[in-house]
């Protein structure tokens, strides 16, 4: 029970670093993009890239709390 | 348990004599005794008045209980349940594990290797991007493995 809470954890911090990294990436990909390319779409649209990752984290972090409370 | 010594039990419960409980049900006192003793077995039509008498069904009345079999077949069904559930965990852990994997590989792919995340997103033949298929089948597969984990860990 506490190698899956703490499995699930680990998971959880290692999506939100990759989301933060892509999402940084196509920020800057984004505003290379208006500025030098002629993208429409505002440097906001990078943000929906993190959706799938924050689901993700949630998943993760409610299955490692589950499991915490269950050893608890 | 056997019949004679439910018929004893129940009697008892109730406080009553042998000769009140033959006399409730019709028979000679000597009946009753014969029957607690073991050295008879009542007649269907008796065997139907002493249930309707005592309030017992007539499986209970009749079924001896032989609890080394029936502890062994409940102990084999907990025995397959567990697995079923042991099975099922893991497969739920390795779905969630295998979603979050790709996820995470897709998001390094993405980040370090703009091209080959391009090939991925013109791979679509429909008009959803191949990369947010992919996605989608990552958080499906999550999702699903989270699903299936907490479904066979939780107490019914």
């Amino acid at each position: 029970m506490k190698t899956i809470s703490n499995l699930f954890l680990i998971l959880a911090v290692l999506l939100s670093d990759v989301m933060c990294a892509v999402v940084a990436y196509n920020y800057c990909d984004m505003m290379w993009g208006i500025k030098y390319a002629g993208y429409s779409a505002p440097v906001s649209t990078a943000f929906l890239v993190a959706i799938p990752f924050a689901i993700a984290i949630v998943v993760c972090v409610v299955i490692a709390l589950y499991f915490k409370k269950r050893i608890g | 348990m056997a019949l004679s010594e439910k018929l004893y039990e129940h009697r008892k419960k109730r406080a009553l004599s042998q000769e009140q409980l033959a006399e409730q049900l019709g028979v000679s006192r000597q009946a009753i005794s014969k029957w607690e003793s073991g050295k008879a077995v009542p007649e269907t039509d008796t065997l139907i008045s002493i249930s309707k008498y005592f309030d017992v069904s007539l499986d209970y009345l009749m079924k001896e209980e032989n609890s080394i079999s029936e502890n062994a077949v409940s102990l084999e069904v907990h025995q397959t349940e567990a697995t079923n559930k042991r099975e099922k965990r893991i497969l739920g852990i390795a779905t969630c594990i295998i979603g979050v994997v790709l996820l995470i590989a897709w998001g390094i792919v993405s980040v370090f290797m703009p091209s080959a995340s391009e090939q991925i997103g013109t791979s679509s033949m429909i008009t959803i991007d191949g990369n947010g298929i992919f996605l989608l089948i990552c958080l499906v597969a999550i999702i699903a493995g989270a699903v299936l984990l907490l479904k066979s860990t939780s107490n019914k």
